[in-house]
């Protein structure tokens, strides 16, 4: 028989530790939200460290079309444009139910990767990036063009620790 | 000198490596028998930090392999691969580990170092499993495939380090 076992709220705090604070949008319907248009997704305030973000199939990608995405981020305070978190995904028409699209941080010209097999995600963010401003307002969003999506949802989670007072992370859908 | 509480030891050790479940000690001949067989009890989603095979008592002279893999009832994902194949496991002494480095599902499982010294750790932890739809967790499975010979002696150990990427999630093991 095995050993080391972790009540719940010990598994929780040391998990937050290690991979970050996590944050989910709802369950978003690819209908609505891969529609060659821009999205907002996550509101940031101050300066914080991405330690990973995916948007990960919970129905299966029916679109017929290659809708492709890419990651950026807005500032509200100090107003400053949309500038890319990273380059455009390959095509999300093939995605199944437990696949992740996978922000691996690096460089804004890094292209955010769907990996691996269903539920098995070959890798994680290697390189973290910093997003935000002292005491500033941001959201993260994405931005998808080529084609629209025509069935299959989705949810984005982020993972991520403050480096600034008082910075934090919500969802804005 | 600072003196560690136990329990401070065990805190710090979850933090920097995860939080850790192992196996009892298995036989060779059942749990390294040519064919599939699951070792940990995955529900929601995790992230794998570290994961390997620990040679217990010395391997039989067989040229078997050893490969992780993974199988998911919620959503249903049949058995898919998490590693390459090991090199051979032939006469494995005590200690020796053959390790997960994590990064492509392709990527093989390493033979590290010597007894009781890994030389290579993972690096690119991966992601398994899958968020709450619904109210309904993701569920599934650790399993090793094992080739190119059943093992007729020996025994082993496989250990895991894991976070835990959504709310409730937890890797057991029932061996």
């Amino acid at each position: 028989m095995g050993f080391a076992y972790y009540d719940q709220d010990t598994i929780e705090t040391v998990s937050e530790q290690i991979v970050g604070l996590r944050v989910d949008t709802g369950v978003l319907a690819n209908l609505s939200y891969w529609h060659q248009d821009q999205w907002e997704i996550f509101s940031v305030y101050g300066v914080i460290k991405v330690l990973n973000l995916f948007a990960e199939s919970t129905v299966i990608d029916g679109a017929p079309g290659a809708t492709i995405l890419q990651l950026n981020y807005t500032s509200a305070t100090p107003a400053i444009v949309v500038q890319d978190l990273s380059a455009v995904s390959l095509t999300l028409a093939t995605l199944v139910v437990g696949d992740r699209l996978r922000f691996q941080g690096t460089n804004i010209t890094t292209a955010p990767v769907s990996t691996g097999t269903a539920c098995i995600t070959d890798g994680s963010c290697p390189l973290p990036m910093i997003l935000g401003t002292e005491g500033g307002t941001a959201t993260i969003g994405f931005v998808t063009t080529v084609a629209d999506a025509t069935a299959g949802s989705h949810q984005w989670s982020i993972f991520y620790v403050p480096m600034s007072d008082g910075a934090s992370v919500t969802n804005v859908i | 000198m600072r003196d560690y509480q136990p329990s401070t030891r065990k805190r710090l050790g979850d933090l920097e490596n995860g939080l850790r479940v192992s196996t009892g000690t298995l036989l060779n001949t059942v749990y390294m028998d040519n064919a599939q067989q699951e070792i940990f009890t995955v529900v929601g989603r995790v992230m794998v930090l570290q994961l390997y095979c620990e040679a217990i008592t010395v391997f039989a002279a067989v040229a078997t392999t050893l490969l992780f893999n993974a199988t998911f009832s919620v959503p249903a994902v049949g058995v898919a691969p998490m590693t390459g194949a090991s090199g051979v496991l032939t006469s494995l002494a005590q200690g020796n580990r053959v390790v997960y480095v994590g990064g492509g599902v392709g990527t093989a499982t390493v033979i590290t170092g010597g007894g009781g010294v890994s030389d290579v750790i993972c690096a690119n932890p991966q992601i398994i499993g899958s968020a709450t739809i619904a109210g309904v967790m993701g569920a599934g499975t650790i399993g090793v495939l094992t080739a190119g010979g059943a093992q007729t002696s020996g025994t082993c150990q496989f250990t895991i380090h894991y976070a835990s990427m959504e709310e409730g999630s937890y890797i057991t093991t029932a061996l």
